[in-house]
C-alpha cells in the first residue's frame, strides 16, 4: 500500500508494487520519501490508535465506530492537526472509517512539594510552579496519549 | 436498535502495546543484570562519536553492547564495531524512532547476561522517540554546542524526558560562540534538577564524569 500525504510518499509492507487494500492496519510504514519525519510519527501513532479503537469496538460488539475521544498532553510529542490528517488515512478500510476524532488537549500539570498542590503550567517551556515560582520538579500530567472512549451505534 | 450512540470506555494508552513490550524488555534486562541506556539527539549532534568513545573506554572494564538505530545504512554500526563491543544496526526503513518490538527483534541470538551495559542509539530525532519506551534505565539527550542554546525550549518534552543531558562537541564551543550559561539556564527551565555534563569525545573532556554516571546507573 502506498499513501500520499501532502508531498510525501509513504509505503507500507514489504512490497511497494502491491496495491493491496489498506487492511493491514498495525503495519508500520516501511519507507518514505517524506522529509518531515514528524508527519511520519503521527501516522504511526494514528495506526496504533485505529488498531486500539477497532479492537475495543469489536470487544464491545460494535461493527462501526462513530467517534473517538482522545487525550493528548502538551508534551506528548504529537501535533493534533497532524494526527487528524493521518487518522483518516489510517482509518481507511477499517471499522473506524469515517469516525470523528475528538481531541482533548491537556496542559502540563506539576506537583509542587513546597505548595503541596498540583498546578497547570501556562507554558511547558518553563517548569516553574505558578503559585510559588519555585522550580517544578515533578510532572504529573502532560505526556498523555490516551484513547479515552468510543462512540458506537 | 437504540437511537443515540453508545459510549464505550477504553482508557488505554494509544501506544499500550509498545508500553507492554517495553515492560517485558525491562524485566528481561533486569534479570540478565544489564543496564540499558537510550541515547537521543538531533541528527549530527555527535551520538555515534560519543558512543564510539564511550564503548572504547567502558569495554576495558565492562562488557558492553550497542544497538544503533538509523533510517538507512549500517555505517554507524561498522564505525562502532571498531571499539570491539558487540554492535548491531537497526535500520528502521524510514521510521522516525525505535520501538520496543524493533529492539526485541534485534536482541535475538544475544545472551543478555553476557553484557553489563547496552546502549541504544536512537534515530536522530528530538520528537518521536520519546513516545516509545524501550525498556531502558537511563534516558540521555545529547545536545551539541553547535546547535544553539535554545534547543531545550524548542523541544521541552524531550529534555523533560531525559534523566541526563550531555552537551557534546565542547571542543567547538568557541568557534560556535556557545553561551554555556544560557544553555544551562534553558535546560534547567524545562527540566529543573536534571544533571548536565559538558563533553567532548575528541578531547576527552567530561568523559570520566559521564562514564561514572553510566557505571552508577
Amino acid at each position: 500500500m502506498v499513501a500520499f500525504v501532502k508531498s510525501c510518499r509513504i509505503t507500507f509492507g514489504e512490497d511497494s508494487e502491491t496495491d493491496a487494500p489498506p487492511s493491514k492496519i498495525g503495519i508500520i510504514p516501511t519507507s518514505t520519501t517524506c522529509d518531515k519525519a514528524h508527519l511520519m510519527h503521527e501516522l504511526s501513532v494514528a495506526l496504533s490508535l485505529v488498531q486500539l479503537a477497532a479492537d475495543a469496538a469489536r470487544q464491545a460488539g460494535a461493527a462501526q465506530v462513530l467517534a473517538l475521544h482522545v487525550r493528548i498532553g502538551a508534551l506528548a510529542g504529537v501535533v493534533p492537526d497532524a494526527l487528524r490528517f493521518s487518522f483518516d488515512i489510517a482509518a481507511e478500510g477499517t471499522l473506524v472509517t469515517g469516525a470523528r476524532l475528538e481531541i482533548e488537549e491537556v496542559p502540563v500539570r506539576i506537583f509542587c512539594d513546597l505548595c503541596n498542590a498540583e498546578a497547570d503550567l501556562p507554558n511547558p517551556q518553563s517548569f516553574v510552579c505558578p503559585i510559588c515560582q519555585q522550580p517544578a520538579m515533578r510532572m504529573v500530567q502532560g505526556r498523555e496519549l490516551q484513547l479515552i472512549s468510543l462512540e458506537v451505534p | 436498535m437504540s437511537e443515540s450512540p453508545r459510549l464505550v470506555e477504553v482508557r488505554q494508552n494509544v501506544l499500550s502495546k509498545n508500553d507492554q513490550l517495553a515492560l517485558e524488555l525491562r524485566q528481561r534486562f533486569d534479570q540478565a543484570g544489564v543496564r540499558v541506556i537510550n541515547l537521543l539527539s538531533s541528527p549530527g549532534a555527535g551520538k555515534t562519536r560519543l558512543l564510539e568513545e564511550t564503548l572504547r573506554q567502558l569495554s576495558t572494564q565492562h562488557r558492553v553492547a550497542a544497538l544503533v538505530g538509523d533510517l538507512a545504512t549500517d555505517n554507524d554500526a561498522r564505525r562502532l564495531a571498531r571499539s570491539g563491543a558487540a554492535v548491531r544496526q537497526i535500520e528502521t526503513g524510514g521510521l522516525c524512532h525505535l520501538e520496543a518490538d524493533l529492539v526485541l527483534h534485534h536482541l535475538e541470538g544475544w545472551n543478555l547476561a553476557d553484557f553489563d551495559f547496552l546502549f541504544i542509539e536512537n534515530v536522530g530525532n528530538l520528537v518521536c522517540p520519546t513516545s516509545y519506551d524501550l525498556g531502558e534505565h537511563g534516558r540521555v539527550v545529547l545536545m551539541a554546542v553547535t546547535e544553539g542554546e535554545d534547543k531545550p525550549l524548542k523541544y521541552p518534552g524531550t529534555f523533560q524526558w531525559a534523566n541526563m543531558v550531555l552537551l557534546s562537541k565542547l571542543d567547538m564551543a568557541e568557534v560556535a560562540e556557545f553561551d554555556a550559561d544560557s544553555a544551562h539556564a534553558n535546560i534547567a527551565a524545562v527540566h529543573p534538577g536534571v544533571p548536565v555534563i559538558a563533553t567532548s569525545a575528541r578531547t576527552g573532556v567530561g568523559m570520566a564524569e559521564w562514564l561514572a554516571w553510566v557505571e552508577d546507573l
